[in-house]
C-alpha cells in the first residue's frame, strides 16, 4: 500500500510535509477584514471572475495547474536569482568591488586574484547551500504533487495524482483525506448533503465543521448520474479570502447561489463523512491555501545588525587609513623617493591611485569569512537544538525543532516572554473535576477526573418536584454545540470549539447522560439507555458580553426548556430569589473551586409556557432577520428568556498545567526574565491561571486595568513589587502615544503582566509595544492559530507542538513539545549560543586586525608603498585556511559552565547578557588585537633586523621577515583561541594545533612549487631558510608568548581579584566536582546519564538530600560559600537563597522525604502549587 | 485500491513527521549532546602564578644561553659613503662593539686613469677573526621594499628560458641599442637595473707585502633560492653572450649581463652578487652578504690573523641623491647570525618585569585584604 494513500487514511495527526515547513502560513481567518483590504491592495494580476465547465476537458480558458512549486531555482534561474541574493548583502559588494578594483593594473598590491579566489570559494559554499535547501523543498513538492486522489473520468473513478487535477475535474474524496485543491462541494454520503471537515491545517481549530451541499446537486450521489450531470459554475476569481466566496452553480438551468459553506478548502480534511464529491474551482497556486502563504517576515538578530554597525564602523576606518597612507605615499614621494634614482620613473604615482592601493591592501580588515563561519556555526547550533534529547518529548515523539538558525544567539538575549494560555501553560485537556448540586459537592481534586457514585444515586433518588439532579444532567448534555463522531470501535468522539463544553459532555456521558447524535434540529441523548429527543428551537450563542449560553429546547412531551450555562457573576443575578440557601452554599463551592485554579461555570434552568415562548420566538426571529438586525431588542429578548431561572448548581472544570510549568516560570523570573500572559480568555481565569503558575504570587500587589480611566488611577510612585492584569479593550488605549510615560514607568515596571480578553492582532501589538518601549528583545510562545500573529511579531517566535495543530509551530522559528523545554532552550542554548556567537564575532574582527594592521606598521618603512609585508597568497588564505577552524570550534565546542549549572542558577542568564557585544567590549577587543599587531611586528622587526640570521652568513630577504612575522601571527592567533575558550575539548586543541601545522606544511610545499607552477616566485626556499634559522625559534618561542601575556594577565586578574559570577560558578563546579570525587558514590541510571535537568531529574542532584535540609534551615552554611554569599547579599528574600542551595522547586512536597526522592517528576503541580496558595 | 504506488519513493524519504513510537528521538551522543569531554580551565591567581613562575626561569634560562651565544659574534663596520672628500674621516655611525678587537682608519684614495676611483682603509686586528670570517655591504636609506620596486622584475626571465618575458617590468622593459633596435631587456626592471656595484678587496700587510686575503662565496646562498636564477641554454660551441644576443643590459649597467662573472664561475644570471642582490631586502636599512673567507688558504685558515689589512673599495654606486650611505662589514656570525642583543636583551628584560609582576601577584595573594572572601563580597555588590 501506497504511503501516499497510507498518510492520509490513517494518520490523525497531520502530515506537515502537506504544508512543508519552510512555508510559513500566516492566515488571516481571525483578521478577516484585514486580509480583505489588503487582498484588495495587492498589486497582483487579477482574475475577476472565472466560468467552469463541470466534468470536461473543455473549458473556456486555461487555468494554473494543481502542482506546486515551493522552490527557489530552476536551472535556468539559479545564477541570476543566487547572485542577486548575494548581492543584497554589502559585505559582497564589498569584496565585489574589491575584487574588481585588484584587475586594474599596478594597483594591487596583492595581485589580481587574491581577492576573488577565496570570495569564490565562499560563494560556492553559499551556492552549494542554496542548492541543497532547494533539492529538500523539490522533493517535498515531488511528494505532494504526487498524492493521488479519485477523479471522475469515462463514468469510472480514475485515481489521478494530484498534480494533474483540473479545473472542472469532479473528484471523490474518502473520509480523513485532505482536499487536494478548492472544490465547491456536490454532494455527499450523508442526509441533506452534509460533510463534515477539519481545518487545522488552515486556521489550526480542531474542532468540526458542517459543510452542506447545494440542494440542487445534491442528488447526483452517483458516478452516472454524475456523468449525465450537465453543470457550470460561475464564481469569483482566486483571492486569498477564505471565510468569503461567491458564485452560481448552474445545473440543468437550475440556478444555486454558492457561498463559503459550500466550498472545501485546499489542506482541509474530511471526517465523520465516508465520501464527498466535488467540483474542481481553484487549482494549485489559486488556491486559498496557497494564496495565503506568505514567508515570515525575515527576522534578524540584535548581534547581527550590531554586527553590520561594525562592518561600517570598519569601513570608514578603512577608508580613513587608506587616505592617511594614500597622504603618507605622497610626502614620502616628495621627500624621500623624488631623489631615488633606483626607482625610476615608477615613484611618481598620483594620490588617487595610492589611496585605492591602500584600500585593497587593508580591506580584510572587514573579514570576508565572518558570515560563512557564523552561518556554519548557526547552522550546527540549530543542529544541537534539533538534537537536545532532554527537549525530546517521549509521549508525542517529538523533538524540538530550530526553523531558523539565525536567531540562535538571540535566545540567549530575551528579556521579556509574552506566553499564550491555554495550551502552552496549560495543558488544554480539560476535565470536568468537581460540582456543586444544589448546595452539595460532588467529586474530589486527587481523582483525575470526576469520579462520584453519589451524584449518580442521587439522580436515581431524585424524587423531587423540580428533578433537579436530573436538570444539572441534562443540561450538561444539550446545552452546548458539540459534534459527536463515532469511531469505528463504537466509540463517541465528541469535537467542538470550546474544550469546556467537551468535558462537560464528556463528564454527563460519563454519568449515564450520552449525547449521541446531533442533527440540524435535535440532538439525542441515551438517559441510562433511554433514549430521548431534545428539539432544539434556538441556540443563544456565548459571547464575551452576555458571558453565557442558552439552549431553548423542547421534548415530544412538548415541554419549553431554557438551559443556561455562564459565568457566576452573570447567572447567579439571574435566578430566582427564592433560593437563597443553595446559592450561598455554591458560592462556597465557587469560591474553592477557583482558588484551585478550576474553572467555574453556574448552570440553571426555565420552563416555558408554550404560549410564552410561541410569542417569544416569533418576536425573536423578526429581531434577528430584521435588515439591518436589531441588535437592541435581540439582546432584550434574550434578557427576557433568561431571567427567573431556577438554579441548579455549578461545574469545575480542570484546565491543567502542563508538565514544570511553574519551575520554568520560576526559573525565568530569576533570568530576570518578565514574563506576560496574554490570553484571549477571561479574567478571572486568566489570573487563576498566573497563580497557579506563579507568574502571581500572593505578596505582590495586582492592579487591573478594566477601563481606560483605570490607566489614570495608578500612580507610578507608589508601585513597587506588582503585578498587572490588562484587558483586552484597553489595549488600544495603551498603545497609544499619549500614554507612553504609562508604559514606560508602569507597565514595563511590572513583575508579571497579565493579559486577558485579547485577540491574536491585539496580541502581536502588544509584543510591538514592548519591543517599541523598551528596545528589548521579546520572545513570544504559543500552540494556536491565534499566536501566530504573536509569534511573528516577536523577536524570537517559539511554538508548542500541541493539541491545537501546528499551526503556530510552522510560523515559528523554534518549535518545542513543552513548554518547560522553553528553559532549557534559553538558559542552556541561547546564552551558550550568544556567548559563542560574540566570540566567534570578536574573534574574527580580532584576527583580522591583527594580522592587517601590521602592513600599517610595516608602510612606515616601506615608505608608504603599499608593499605587503607578506605573500600574497598567504594574506589570501589566512581566512579561509589557516585560522578559519578555531571560530569555528570556539562556536560549535565552546562550553561557559555546565549545562546544568545554568539550569540550577537562572541568574546566570543575564550575567552572560551583560557580556554582551557592547561597544565597551568591542572596543577592548580592538584595542587588543591593536595592542598584538604592534607587538607581533615590532618584536619581529627587532628580532630580524638584520636580516642575518644563520651562522652561515646567508641573508634573508622581505619574505623572510614576513614570513616569520606571519607565523608569529598564526601562532598568537590560534592560542589566543585556546586562551578565549572556556572549556578546552581535544577537538578545539586538534583545530588550533592543527591550524598552526596547516601553515607550516603550506609554507613547505609553497616555498617549493616555483618554477613549477608559476605562482610564488618570491617564497621559493623561503620555508627551509626560515626554519634552519635559530633566531626564528627563538622568536616562535618569544613573541606569541610575550603577545598573550598581556591577555593572560588581564584575564588572570579578572578571574581572580574581579571574578565574574561564571568565573564563581565555574570554582563551584571544580569545587563540586573535587567533593563528589571524594565523598559520594552515586549510582546513576540509564535514564538520568543525559539528563542534567536539576528540575525533571533532581536525582542527581550534587548535595545529598541531608545536606539540602541543613542547607533549607539555614543552620549550616556549605563549605564552599562563595556562590550563596552571592545571592545573599543581593538583597534576595530568604526563599530564594533556599532555592539557589538546593533544588530550585521550593514547596510542601519537600518537606516529605519521601516524595522528594521518589515522585517529584510526577508530582501533580497545580495542586502542589495550590496548596501553597491557601 | 491499496495497491503500491510509484515505487521509486520509499518511506525513507518522509520529512520528520509526527509518528508515534520514538524515531524522532534524537540519538544520545556526546557531541550531539554538548557533552564532550573537556577540560575547563580557570586562571585564577595561583595558576597564573604557577605558569609566569615556569616562564620567568625559562626566560633567564634562555637569555643567558642566548647571550652567551650572541656575544661569541664579531662585526665591525665601515661607513664609506664620503670617502670621496677627501676631508672625510671615518665618521661611522653604527653601533660598535668595542671589544670586538678590531679598528679602521681612512687611509685615502686613489684615482686611476679611467676615473674610477678606490677607496682605501686601514684596518687593524688584535685578535684573530677566528674561524670563517663573513664580509657584507650595507646600505640604508635604500627603498628595496618599495612596492613597484620590488615587483619590477620577471621571475620567468631569471629562469633563462624565455627571455623575452619581461612583463611588470616596468619602467625597465626595453630599450633601443645604439642602431635604434629595440630590445627587451635582461634583466628587465627595477631591481636589476640598481644592481650594486661597488666591489672590495682586502689585503694582508705581511713582512711589508700585501697578501690578498682569498674569498669564496661558496655555502653563502641558500640552495633554494639559487635555482631561481638559470642562465639561457648554449652550445658548447657557442657562449653565453650568443645566448644573451637579442637581448639588451638594463640602462645603469656599465657591462653586459654575460660578462658579468665572481671568478668563482656565477656568470649572467648565476652570479653571486646579481642573485643576492635580487632578493630584495624587507627593510630600508639592509646588508647583503658579499664574501667570506677562503679558509682553503694556509695563511689563513684559522680565520684572519692579527695584524693590519687594507680595504680596496671600488667606488662606483651613488647613494648621495637619495641621502643612504654605504658600508662594509667585517664579522663573523654566531649560531643566530648577526651580532645582535636584542634577544638575550628582551628576554632578560621581559623575566624581570615578570618578576616584578611575581612579587605583586605574591603580595595579592597573601594580603588578607584581597582574600577570596572579601573579593566576593566585592563582586556581590555588583551581582
Amino acid at each position: 500500500m501506497s504511503y501516499r494513500w497510507q498518510n492520509i487514511f490513517w494518520r490523525n495527526a497531520l502530515p506537515d510535509y502537506i504544508l512543508p515547513d519552510f512555508i510559513r502560513y500566516r492566515l488571516l481567518t481571525t483578521e478577516s477584514t484585514s486580509s480583505t483590504t489588503s487582498a484588495s491592495t495587492m498589486p497582483q494580476h487579477r482574475e475577476v471572475s472565472r466560468h467552469i465547465k463541470v466534468n470536461t476537458e473543455l473549458q473556456t480558458r486555461k487555468f494554473c495547474s494543481n502542482e506546486i512549486s515551493t522552490c527557489k531555482y530552476n536551472a535556468i534561474s539559479f545564477l541570476p536569482r543566487f547572485l542577486l541574493e548575494q548581492f543584497r548583502r554589502y559585505s559582497n559588494i564589498f569584496f565585489l568591488v574589491i575584487a574588481l578594483l585588484q584587475q586594474i593594473p599596478d594597483v594591487s598590491p596583492t595581485g589580481r586574484y587574491t581577492t576573488a579566489v577565496p570570495f569564490l570559494m565562499i560563494m560556492a559554499i553559499s551556492a552549494i547551500k542554496e542548492i541543497f535547501e532547494d533539492l529538500k523543498r523539490r522533493r517535498m513538492d515531488y511528494i505532494v504533487n504526487n498524492y493521488l486522489t479519485l477523479v471522475l473520468k469515462d463514468k469510472e473513478w480514475k485515481e489521478k495524482e494530484w498534480k494533474n487535477i483540473k479545473v472542472g475535474d469532479i473528484i471523490k474524496i474518502i473520509d480523513g483525506h485532505v482536499f487536494p485543491a478548492d472544490i465547491v462541494l456536490l454532494t455527499s454520503s450523508e442526509h441533506h448533503g452534509l460533510a463534515y471537515i477539519e481545518t487545522s491545517n488552515l486556521d489550526g481549530e480542531t474542532n468540526l465543521k458542517i459543510r452542506q451541499a447545494p440542494k440542487v446537486s445534491v442528488e447526483y450521489n452517483t458516478k452516472e448520474k454524475l456523468e449525465d450531470m450537465q453543470a457550470e459554475i460561475e464564481c469569483e476569481g482566486p483571492n486569498k479570502n477564505i471565510s468569503n466566496f461567491a458564485g452560481t452553480l448552474l445545473i440543468h438551468n437550475n440556478k444555486y447561489a454558492l457561498k463559503a459553506n459550500e466550498l472545501l478548502l485546499r489542506g482541509a480534511r474530511l471526517k465523520n463523512t465516508a465520501w464527498v464529491y466535488g467540483a474542481v474551482v481553484y487549482t494549485g497556486h489559486d488556491a486559498k491555501l496557497l494564496r495565503n502563504s506568505k514567508t515570515a517576515p525575515l527576522k534578524r538578530s540584535t548581534i547581527d545588525m550590531l554586527t553590520n554597525n561594525r562592518i561600517i564602523f570598519l569601513f570608514f576606518v578603512l577608508v580613513a587609513l587608506a587616505l592617511v597612507c594614500g597622504g603618507g605615499a605622497k610626502i614620502y614621494d616628495i621627500f624621500y623617493l623624488n631623489d631615488a634614482w633606483y626607482l625610476g620613473k615608477i615613484a611618481e604615482t598620483n594620490f588617487a591611485w595610492n589611496v585605492l592601493t591602500f584600500f585593497i591592501l587593508y580591506n580584510n580588515l572587514i573579514p570576508i569569512s565572518l558570515q560563512v563561519t557564523l552561518e556554519l556555526v548557526r547552522f550546527f547550533q540549530a543542529g544541537y537544538i534539533n538534537q537536545d534529547i532532554q527537549m525530546y518529548d517521549e509521549e508525542s515523539d517529538t523533538a524540538a525543532n530550530a526553523r531558523t538558525s539565525n536567531l540562535n544567539e538571540e535566545l540567549g538575549q530575551v528579556q521579556y516572554i509574552m506566553t499564550d494560555k491555554t495550551g502552552t501553560l496549560t495543558r488544554n485537556i480539560m476535565k470536568f473535576k468537581k460540582c456543586s448540586v444544589q448546595g452539595i459537592n460532588y467529586g474530589n481534586d486527587e481523582d483525575d477526573s470526576f469520579r462520584d457514585g453519589k451524584l449518580v444515586e442521587d439522580f436515581k433518588n431524585d424524587n423531587s418536584d423540580n428533578k433537579l439532579v436530573t436538570h444539572f444532567l441534562t443540561l450538561m448534555a444539550v446545552c452546548h454545540t458539540i459534534v459527536p463522531e463515532e469511531k469505528e470501535d463504537g466509540k463517541v468522539e465528541y469535537h467542538g470549539s470550546s474544550p469546556d463544553e467537551s468535558a462537560l459532555v464528556r463528564g454527563a456521558s460519563r454519568l449515564g447522560f450520552i449525547f449521541e447524535t446531533r442533527a440540524p434540529d435535535h440532538v439525542v441523548i441515551k438517559k441510562h439507555g433511554e433514549e430521548i429527543k431534545y428539539y432544539i428551537d434556538h441556540t443563544i450563542d456565548f459571547d464575551s458580553d452576555r458571558k453565557r449560553m442558552s439552549v431553548i429546547c423542547h421534548t415530544d412531551e412538548g415541554k419549553y426548556i431554557v438551559y443556561t450555562k455562564g459565568a457566576d457573576n452573570v447567572i447567579l443575578k439571574r435566578v430566582k430569589k427564592d433560593q437563597v440557601e443553595a446559592v450561598k452554599k455554591s458560592e462556597q463551592h465557587l469560591s474553592d473551586y477557583a482558588e484551585k485554579g478550576y474553572r467555574t461555570l453556574c448552570l440553571c434552568y426555565r420552563t416555558l409556557d408554550a404560549d410564552f415562548y410561541k410569542e417569544w420566538s416569533e418576536k425573536y426571529s423578526k429581531a434577528t432577520t430584521a435588515v439591518p438586525k436589531d441588535e437592541k431588542a435581540v439582546a432584550e429578548l434574550e434578557n427576557e428568556i433568561e431571567t427567573d431561572m431556577i438554579f441548579l448548581g455549578a461545574t469545575a472544570i480542570e484546565d491543567k498545567l502542563q508538565d514544570y510549568v511553574p519551575e520554568t516560570i520560576m526559573a525565568m523570573k530569576k533570568a530576570d526574565i518578565k514574563v506576560w500572559m496574554l490570553t484571549g480568555d477571561k479574567k478571572e481565569t486568566a489570573i487563576n491561571i498566573a497563580q497557579s503558575s506563579a507568574l502571581i504570587d500572593s505578596k505582590t500587589q495586582l492592579h487591573i486595568i478594566q477601563h481606560k480611566n483605570d490607566i489614570y488611577k495608578i500612580k507610578p510612585s507608589q508601585l513597587n513589587n506588582f503585578t498587572l492584569a490588562i484587558s483586552g479593550n484597553v489595549v488600544k488605549d495603551v498603545i497609544s502615544a499619549e500614554h507612553k510615560t504609562f508604559v514606560n514607568d508602569v507597565v514595563l515596571k511590572a513583575t508579571t503582566v497579565v493579559c486577558y480578553r485579547m485577540t491574536p492582532s491585539q496580541k502581536a501589538e502588544i509584543v510591538e509595544m514592548v519591543q517599541k518601549a523598551s528596545n528589548d528583545v521579546v520572545l513570544s510562545v504559543g500552540d494556536g492559530a491565534n499566536d501566530v500573529a504573536m509569534i511573528q511579531a516577536a523577536n524570537v517566535g517559539v511554538g508548542i507542538t500541541g493539541q491545537e495543530g501546528l499551526q503556530a509551530a510552522s510560523s515559528s522559528d523554534y518549535s518545542i513539545a513543552q513548554f518547560h523545554f522553553l528553559r532549557r532552550l534559553l538558559l542552556v542554548h541561547g546564552a551558550f549560543n550568544h556567548d559563542r556567537t560574540v566570540k566567534v564575532i570578536l574573534y574574527s574582527f580580532y584576527k583580522n586586525i591583527c594580522l592587517y594592521i601590521i602592513e600599517l606598521w610595516f608602510a612606515f618603512f616601506s615608505a608608504f608603498s603599499g608593499q605587503t609585508i607578506f605573500d600574497r597568497w598567504t594574506i589570501a588564505l589566512f581566512n579561509v585556511v589557516f585560522t578559519a577552524f578555531p571560530p569555528v570550534m570556539l562556536g560549535l565546542f565552546d562550553r561557559p559552565v555546565k549545562a546544568r549549572t545554568m539550569l540550577e542558577y537562572p541568574q546566570l542568564y543575564r550575567k552572560f547578557q551583560e557580556r554582551a557585544f557592547s561597544n565597551r567590549i568591542f572596543a577592548l577587543w580592538i584595542a587588543l588585537s591593536l595592542w598584538h599587531s604592534l607587538l607581533l611586528f615590532f618584536l619581529t622587526y627587532l628580532i630580524m633586523e638584520n636580516s642575518i640570521l644563520w651562522e652561515s652568513g646567508e641573508v634573508g630577504g622581505w619574505l623572510m621577515l614576513g614570513c616569520s612575522a606571519y607565523t608569529y601571527v598564526v601562532v598568537t592567533v590560534c592560542l589566543k583561541a585556546l586562551l578565549e575558550a572556556d572549556t578546552w575539548t581535544a577537538i578545539l586543541l586538534v583545530f588550533c594545533f592543527g591550524s598552526i601545522l596547516s601553515w607550516f606544511i603550506f609554507m613547505i610545499i609553497y616555498s617549493e612549487v616555483w618554477p613549477w607552477i608559476s605562482i610564488g616566485a618570491d617564497m621559493k626556499g623561503v620555508a627551509g631558510m626560515m626554519m634552519s634559522s635559530g633566531t626564528f625559534w627563538a622568536g616562535l618561542i618569544f613573541v606569541p608568548t610575550v603577545t598573550l601575556l598581556i591577555d593572560f594577565i588581564i584575564k588572570g586578574v579578572q578571574t581572580s581579584l574581579f571574578p565574574s559570577p561564571r568565573d564563581l560558578m565555574v570554582m563551584k563546579e571544580k569545587e563540586d566536582a573535587k567533593k563528589k570525587n571524594v565523598h559520594t558514590i552515586r549510582v546513576r541510571g540509564d535514564s538520568d546519564e543525559y539528563n542534567d535537568d536539576p528540575i525533571t531529574n533532581p536525582t542527581t542532584t550534587e548535595t545529598t538530600a541531608s545536606e539540602r535540609d541543613q542547607l533549607r534551615n539555614n543552620k549550616i552554611k556549605p563549605e564552599y560559600g562563595s556562590v550563596s554569599q552571592l545571592f545573599n547579599s543581593n538583597g534576595l528574600e530568604n526563599e530564594d537563597r533556599a532555592l539557589i542551595n538546593s533544588p530550585p522547586v521550593e514547596n510542601g512536597a519537600y518537606a516529605n522525604p519521601v516524595m522528594e526522592d521518589v515522585e517529584l517528576g510526577t508530582v501533580d503541580h497545580s495542586a502542589r502549587f495550590n496548596k501553597r496558595n491557601t | 485500491m491499496r495497491r503500491i504506488f510509484n515505487r521509486n519513493l520509499d518511506s525513507e524519504d518522509l520529512p520528520n513527521i509526527r509518528r508515534r513510537g520514538k524515531k524522532n528521538r534524537p540519538k544520545d551522543k556526546p557531541y550531539l549532546q554538548q557533552k564532550l569531554v573537556g577540560y575547563r580551565p580557570l586562571l585564577t591567581l595561583r595558576v597564573g602564578l604557577v605558569v609566569i613562575a615556569i616562564l620567568e626561569i625559562f626566560l633567564v634560562a634562555s637569555g643567558c644561553f642566548l647571550f652567551l651565544l650572541v656575544n661569541a659574534a664579531k662585526e665591525h663596520t665601515i661607513d664609506y659613503t664620503n670617502c670621496t672628500q677627501l676631508n672625510d674621516t671615518n665618521n661611522n655611525n653604527y653601533l660598535e662593539f668595542p671589544n670586538d678587537g678590531i679598528t679602521s682608519s681612512f687611509e685615502g684614495i686613489e684615482t686611476s686613469g679611467n676615473g674610477n676611483i678606490k677607496c682605501i682603509y686601514k684596518i687593524n686586528l688584535t685578535t684573530t677573526y677566528d674561524g670563517s670570517v663573513k664580509f657584507y655591504y650595507g646600505m640604508n636609506n635604500f627603498y628595496q621594499n618599495m612596492r613597484l620596486y620590488v615587483r619590477s622584475r620577471n621571475d620567468e626571465q631569471l629562469q633563462g628560458k624565455k627571455l623575452s618575458m619581461v612583463d611588470d617590468c616596468q619602467p625597465f622593459k626595453h630599450r633601443n641599442n645604439t642602431k635604434n633596435r629595440r630590445f627587451p631587456i635582461a634583466p628587465c626592471g627595477a631591481v636589476a637595473n640598481s644592481f650594486f656595484n661597488d666591489t672590495f678587496a682586502l689585503k694582508y700587510y705581511y713582512n711589508g707585502t700585501e697578501i690578498p686575503v682569498p674569498w669564496t662565496t661558496n655555502g653563502l646562498i641558500d640552495e633554494g633560492v639559487k635555482t631561481k636564477y638559470k642562465n639561457p641554454q648554449y652550445s658548447l660551441k657557442s657562449n653565453l653572450c650568443e645566448a644573451f644576443a637579442n637581448t639588451i643590459r638594463p640602462p645603469a649597467w656599465p657591462q653586459d649581463i654575460c660578462t658579468l662573472d665572481d671568478n668563482e664561475g656565477g656568470l649572467g644570471f648565476e652570479n653571486f652578487d646579481f642573485m643576492v642582490w635580487m632578493q630584495t631586502a624587507a627593510l630600508p636599512d639592509f646588508r647583503k652578504i658579499y664574501r667570506q673567507l677562503d679558509i682553503r688558504n694556509e695563511t689563513f685558515r684559522d680565520g684572519l690573523p692579527p695584524g693590519t689589512y687594507i680595504l680596496y673599495i671600488n667606488f662606483n654606486y651613488p647613494v648621495k641623491e637619495f641621502n643612504g650611505n654605504k658600508r662594509f662589514i667585517i664579522a663573523i656570525e654566531s649560531k643566530m647570525g648577526t651580532k645582535n642583543y636584542f634577544l638575550p636583551t628582551i628576554y632578560l628584560s621581559t623575566a624581570v618585569a615578570l618578576f616584578f609582576a611575581t612579587i605583586f601577584l605574591v603580595v595579592v595573594e597573601c594580603c588578607p585584604c584581597a582574600g577570596l572572601n572579601n573579593k566576593l563580597r566585592q563582586v556581590a555588590k555588583h551581582f
